[in-house]
């Protein structure tokens, strides 16, 4: 039990924060209340968080006008509008209709696997690749139900070490670190940290 | 008989988003009449200027409204839209840099002072506060960007230790630590330049 007699430790510097901030709970808050009866040098603490509070308190900024609101409205609604109000007569596509398209293609998914025996438990099995779907239309507000991968992904490999037989190499710009490479009547530009000096 | 229709303020967030996800665009204005204060003052701490400020709110509003997925059933929308918000105003003022306020701290040379400053000059108090501002920003500066994030969630949003540990995805014991010294930074600034 904690009293003005028995006040307890000194509270952590964050619980005298938040006693200034009103954000203990009722018992931490009489607990602490207590200590600080008994410690009137722990008001001070309490009252530079005030004190700080105060100040920001005074320069809250003005708040825009009329007009400025407005036209931040009427921005915002017109950037969200794909997902805002549908056309008359518009009927929301019932949830079984993705559910059941999700139960198909996972079915689906399943037989293929098995009939050709091929696909590791890492790597899905494609139901289709990416060439031979061609979206000609899709609603916005359907976006969530399309599962895909981007274009590229991971890294872009475009030649390794075996595909170029280097003819010869000068050093390219002031660091030296970017060589120009020439196989035969083409050039080459190589991307990448360029030749370690030791290796040259 | 039926029953009068609820007005759109007395809705709950989540009864206006389910409005709004229905195509009533009034639901919308609703909720930005609601939230576009506080989201403001969080911005403009951040950036320091209006018009930044209120491109970080419509942003914020956009980015929320439109991966509205991405809080439900783990915060109040509220948290959700003032963290989207913050994002939002971090993010522009890493693109464009913090830029000095106007109009009110333009006043300094007594030339443009708007006129809500020219009356509050009068008695001097429009000078003090464009000071008190420009050496708030100032120190706000001097904080981390996760602690000034947390500091004007909680000063400038309103929002409770909860609410701003909500909205950060962490802990309150880690508010608390965050709010802590960022204060303690602030504090140290300011008694520097006897503010305080």
């Amino acid at each position: 039990m904690t009293d003005a007699w028995n006040p307890g430790p000194k509270p952590a510097p964050e619980d005298l924060m938040a006693f200034a901030d009103g954000e203990l709970d009722a018992a931490r808050r009489e607990e602490v209340a207590a200590w600080l009866a008994a410690h009137p040098e722990g008001q001070a603490e309490v009252e530079d968080f005030h004190r700080l509070a105060g100040a920001w308190q005074r320069v809250t900024p003005a708040e825009p006008s009329a007009e400025q609101w407005a036209a931040t409205l009427a921005r915002v609604e017109a950037r969200v509008a794909p997902a805002g109000p549908r056309p008359a007569g518009y009927q929301r596509r019932p949830v079984w209709t993705f559910a059941g398209l999700a139960a198909a293609a996972v079915l689906g998914v399943v037989m293929l696997s098995r009939f050709l025996g091929s696909g590791t438990e890492d790597e899905p099995f494609p139901v289709a690749e990416a060439h031979e779907i061609n979206i000609v239309h899709m609603d916005a507000r359907d976006a969530d139900a399309l599962v895909g991968h981007p274009p590229l992904l991971g890294n872009m490999v475009f030649a390794d070490n075996n595909d170029v037989h280097l003819v010869s190499a000068v050093p390219h710009g002031g660091d030296g670190r970017v060589a120009r490479m020439e196989q035969g009547p083409v050039p080459m530009i190589v991307v990448g940290p360029g030749a370690d000096p030791d290796d040259r | 008989m039926t029953a009068a229709p609820v007005a759109l303020p007395d809705l709950s967030d989540e009864q206006l988003l389910a409005r709004y996800q229905v195509g009533e665009h009034a639901a919308l204005e609703e909720l930005f009449r609601r939230y576009r204060q506080p989201a403001y003052r969080v911005a403009y701490r951040l950036l320091g200027n209006e018009a930044d400020a209120l491109d970080a709110v419509q942003e914020g509003f956009v980015k929320a409204l439109t991966h509205l997925q991405g809080f439900q059933g783990r915060s109040s929308f509220k948290t959700w839209l003032l963290r989207v918000v913050s994002n939002a105003a971090l993010d522009l003022g890493r693109q464009r840099g913090r830029r000095e306020a106007l109009p009110l701290d333009a006043g300094h040379n007594g030339d443009n002072v708007p006129p809500q400053l020219q009356a509050a000059d009068e008695s001097g108090r429009g000078l003090e506060r464009a000071d008190l501002r420009a050496v708030l920003d100032k120190a706000l500066a001097t904080l981390s960007e996760v602690q000034r994030q947390t500091f004007v969630l909680y000063a400038d949003a309103g929002l409770s230790y909860r609410e701003v540990a909500e909205a950060m995805g962490t802990s309150i014991g880690t508010v608390m630590s965050r709010l802590y010294y960022a204060r303690q930074k602030l504090r140290a600034y300011l008694n520097e330049r006897a503010t305080l």
